[in-house]
């Protein structure tokens, strides 16, 4: 038992030192996003010093770019399971070995999650108030409770996955099915929750008419299952590029028929939404008419809807008519990521709150600090992720492995 | 795919590190100039107008039925204890000249004062209503605001809203109405609300 | 088995990945590491530094405070003492802070009488004062509507409505503050069980307890919910010192606040600030279980109708006219 404990802390400890040994490259860029935090913490210093009037959000608008991100950053965790699908049901081989790389940026994604929530709350002191049996946990009515439960079992559900199956190899052992082979299965239904219970959040509010239908929740499915694989098909070339990792094509062309499908469902259930608006054309449509025409005046989010549309349909285009060399591919995929991050992001949360319930419209913008916070918080994600695959590759390839002259440690059952 | 990784990974480093540079020149700029720019005004402070919560009455209190003249008051006896009814009911004449006459339609003094004793109001049966009691004089027309004055709904109650736990504080018709032309006055309302101003927001445009 | 070699580093030397994580500890690796510590800890240092700015700090007590409910009265009594020393600290007045708890057999409802009320704003000004809200930024628990005559569309309403005199010709206007739901879906979404409904109707929330994550704000169909985005501004000379734990207390910065029908005054039998205020008596309040009280009598005779009645809220708070 001691032996097991001390491999497993040696485990840490060389993996802390390889943490900090890499190219100029690494160096470069791990560099770079730590001085992104750094700087982002001292915006959220202030944050706290003063209060959320440091941000652009108001009475009118009380959800702002840390929610829009927050809302984005959910369903990239959840497409991780895309990959799992077809690797572990559908058998696909060229999947098997990215799985993995997959469910890190799940883990991610999912911290990222928890930073953007945490930096909205206006008395992040009070976070133990949130848990089960220390605070009032008012679940299950409120669907924030639900999404602080989905949240963290989805995480936790990663980190096990991924923390068994690289310690294994580590270790130089093959990986006993019945110790993560039940848990993929059950993340890959929990990966739906996680988006779906997230976008119930908006969907039950009575008084948002904007929110307050039923195709959210797909929509967020689609564009979630579209942005998600589209950001693996880049980081994978990436990694592929810059270690040692081998990536087969196959294995991009697998994420791209994903991502065409779920773009064409996405562009679709947007159809569904633009007719439902304005062919009805009641009083309710108010929140559409300002988000794509302006209303009163107001037009702020108007070129950034209409960009995203367009990013969108150029990149479906792209993909349909055979994006099999990977330069188009890239692009379609950063035209469909960045098309659905505003579409999802802002484009979703301000028209929610405007016009407000009693009819008034007060833009939002945000502050300088504000995106500082939200660059922050997507730099601490990429650092995290980067390191952890700067980890994972020379485990699963092989080159960072326990010592072979000590007896095996046995793992635990 | 094979590529010269030195000399791929000699530019890239070269690059890299003119980007590191150049972030933090330019992140120390917009840091100067966020704070050359920011600091909060909170000096204005915008005190609650003191009309606000001032319970008088917009008239008052009740005037009695006097006029005062040149440092005199006198009771209206004094003067209609000898003045005949006027034959045109509808005009006055010497006195009283300041009364605007702004209630309803086909209506004369004597609708409410009684022609005898100016003392005193006049009721349907066109018995004396005292002066005391003005409040039956308008409920002779305004029946429908009367039963809802009563029932408190009519025209501020002002005090306990359990009757039992103190005392509540009824006004009268003239406290609000003036009886020779009673719509409410329109008044200045305060001012509209103001945005919530953050410090760094101080450079976007105001509302409208 | 012999380990693979690697090229991980350029310039120091080529090294196998089991020499980088297994390599002993040497004198220039252990400076090396120490100055990037140092240098670590000085930028970290600087990230933090705007807290020592910080407006207030919080004690031991005030984070680990429990929600309202699970309170017994001598805690409470402790931390109504508390905040009445916050508050002399920072407000430099002496408050007098108390818990009134609601009055048996009482359910508050209010009705608003649209065709009297001349838009004057009185009301939302006398709630500021008694209600001890922020100045600046400011924070009003009422907003009067100027609505066009003929139409309830709010869309068209004018909030910032500031002419000569009011009424203006052919408007009318429509006071909106939280209307205490029967079945408010505020209350359905907090994460933390911070805002509830009280036996007497009022909607309250535990301004201790609240997160601030906002939610209640999104949800409320009114917009009758405003959030102190940071420490609220007071003027010394209008505070308002009677105050109530879930009613009129200063609120620290970070959490939502809202009308409460004036819970201190209307527990003790007095009138909420604003029916106090109005010129017009265009405000009524009562208890809606008396079968005699002003409030019965309206529901009984005038024209009444509720706000957004669709949206299912049933709200205490009823709109009525006169013919």
């Amino acid at each position: 038992m001691i032996d097991v404990l001390r491999d497993y802390l040696l485990f840490i400890l060389r993996a802390v030192r390889l943490s900090f040994h890499g190219s100029r490259i690494y160096y470069t860029w791990m560099g770079l996003l730590t001085l992104l935090c750094v700087v982002a913490l001292h915006s959220y210093a202030r944050q706290i010093a003063t209060g959320l009037a440091l941000t652009g959000m108001t009475d009118q608008v009380s959800w702002g770019v840390y929610i829009a991100n927050f809302t984005f950053v959910v369903g990239l965790a959840a497409a991780a399971v895309m990959l799992v699908i077809p690797a572990y049901i559908y058998k696909n081989e060229d999947l098997h070995n990215v799985v993995i790389l997959g469910e890190l940026l799940a883990i991610a994604a999912i911290i990222m999650c928890l930073l953007f929530v945490t930096v909205d709350l206006g008395r992040p002191d009070r976070f133990w108030h949130l848990m089960p049996g220390f605070g009032e946990f008012n679940f299950p009515y409120s669907l924030l409770a639900w999404d602080v439960v989905v949240l963290w079992g989805y995480l936790l559900l990663n980190m096990h996955i991924c923390g068994y199956l690289l310690y294994a190899k580590y270790c130089g052992l093959e990986p006993k099915p019945m110790m993560y082979l039940p848990f993929v299965f059950i993340a890959i239904f929990w990966a739906i929750c996680i988006h779906t219970v997230t976008a119930f959040l908006y969907v039950g509010l009575v008084g948002r008419p904007f929110w307050n239908t039923a195709i959210v929740a797909p929509r967020f499915i689609g564009s979630a299952f579209t942005a998600g694989p589209a950001l693996m098909i880049i980081v994978f070339q990436v990694i592929r590029r810059y270690s040692r990792f081998h990536i087969r094509d196959e294995a991009l062309q697998m994420l791209r028929q994903i991502v065409t499908v779920a773009l064409l469902f996405n562009l679709f259930l947007f159809g569904c939404e633009l007719f439902k608006e304005f062919y009805s054309d009641s009083v309710h449509t108010s929140a559409a008419r300002y988000l794509l025409f302006g209303l009163h005046g107001h037009a702020m989010l108007v070129p950034w809807i209409w960009s995203a549309i367009a990013a969108e349909v150029a990149a479906a285009l792209i993909l349909i008519l055979g994006a099999r060399r990977i330069a188009l591919l890239n692009i379609a995929c950063v035209l469909a990521f960045v098309g659905i991050w505003i579409e999802k992001g802002l484009g979703l949360i301000v028209p929610g709150f405007l016009p407000t319930p009693l009819g008034e419209i007060v833009e939002y913008f945000p502050t300088l600090d504000e995106t500082l916070i939200c660059i922050g918080v997507w730099a601490f994600g990429l650092l995290l992720y980067s390191w952890m695959i700067h980890l994972s590759v020379p485990i699963l390839s092989g080159d960072f492995r326990r010592a072979q002259e000590k007896p095996a440690c046995p793992m635990p059952e | 795919m094979t590529f010269n990784v030195n000399r791929i990974s000699m530019l890239t480093v070269r690059a890299a590190s003119w980007y590191v540079v150049c972030s933090i020149v330019l992140l120390t700029v917009v840091f100067a100039l966020a704070a050359a720019g920011g600091g909060t005004d909170r000096a204005r402070e915008h005190g609650v107008r003191h009309i606000a919560f001032d319970t008088t009455p917009v008239r008052g209190e009740p005037r009695a039925l006097e006029l005062d003249r040149a440092g005199f008051t006198y009771s209206c006896m004094e003067c209609h204890r000898d003045l005949k009814v006027p034959a045109d009911r509808a005009n006055l004449e010497a006195e009283h000249c300041t009364i605007v006459f702004r209630h309803g339609t086909d209506m004369s003094c004597q609708v409410c004062h009684y022609p005898d004793n100016r003392d005193a109001y006049v009721d349907r049966e066109c018995r004396q209503i005292p002066s005391t009691n003005s409040v039956e004089l308008c409920a002779k027309c305004h029946n429908i605001e009367y039963r809802d004055w009563k029932a408190n709904i009519h025209g501020r109650v002002n005090g306990y809203w359990d009757p039992a736990r103190g005392p509540q504080t009824r006004l009268l018709c003239v406290q609000c109405h003036d009886p020779h032309a009673p719509a409410f006055q329109p008044m200045q309302p305060l001012p509209p609300p103001r945005k919530t101003r953050t410090p760094s927001s101080k450079k976007r445009p105001p509302h409208e | 088995m012999s380990n693979q070699h690697e090229k991980k580093t350029r310039g120091a030397g080529i090294r196998t990945l089991d020499q980088i994580t297994d390599a002993p500890l040497d004198r220039r690796s252990f400076i090396k590491i120490g100055t990037a510590a140092a240098a670590g800890a000085a930028a970290l240092g600087w990230a933090l530094s705007p807290l020592l700015d910080a407006e207030g700090s919080i004690t031991i007590d005030e984070f680990l405070q429990r929600h309202y409910e699970r309170l017994n009265a001598d805690e409470m009594q402790a931390i109504l003492r508390r905040i009445e020393d916050d508050i002399s600290a920072r407000y430099g007045v002496q408050a007098n802070l108390s818990d009134p708890k609601p009055l048996p057999g009482v359910e508050y409802a209010y009705a608003l009488n649209i065709g009297r009320c001349i838009g004057c704003r009185r009301c939302v000004e006398a709630c500021m004062r008694e209600n001890n809200t922020s100045r600046d930024p400011e924070i009003q628990y009422i907003r009067v509507l100027e609505m066009e005559k003929g139409s309830l569309d709010l869309e068209k309403s004018d909030h910032y409505y500031d002419p000569e005199t009011v009424p203006q010709k052919d408007t009318y206007y429509m006071p909106v503050q939280c209307h205490q739901c029967s079945k408010a879906p505020c209350t359905k979404v907090c994460p933390v069980n911070a805002t509830w409904q009280e036996p007497d109707g009022i909607i309250v929330v535990d301004y201790n307890w609240c997160i601030g994550c906002r939610y209640c704000m999104a949800a409320c169909p009114y917009w009758a919910r405003r959030f102190n985005y940071t420490t609220p501004l007071i003027p010394v000379g209008e505070i308002t010192t009677d105050m109530t734990y879930l009613g009129n207390r200063i609120r620290p910065r970070g959490v939502v606040e809202k009308c409460t029908f004036c819970l201190g005054r209307v527990r003790r039998g007095l009138n909420p600030a604003c029916v106090e205020a109005c010129p017009t008596g265009s405000r009524v309040f009562g208890n809606v279980l008396d079968p005699g009280s002003p409030i019965n009598y309206i529901l009984r005779e005038k024209r009444v109708y509720i706000l957004k009645e669709d949206a299912g809220t049933i709200p205490r708070f009823y709109y009525f006219f006169d013919k």
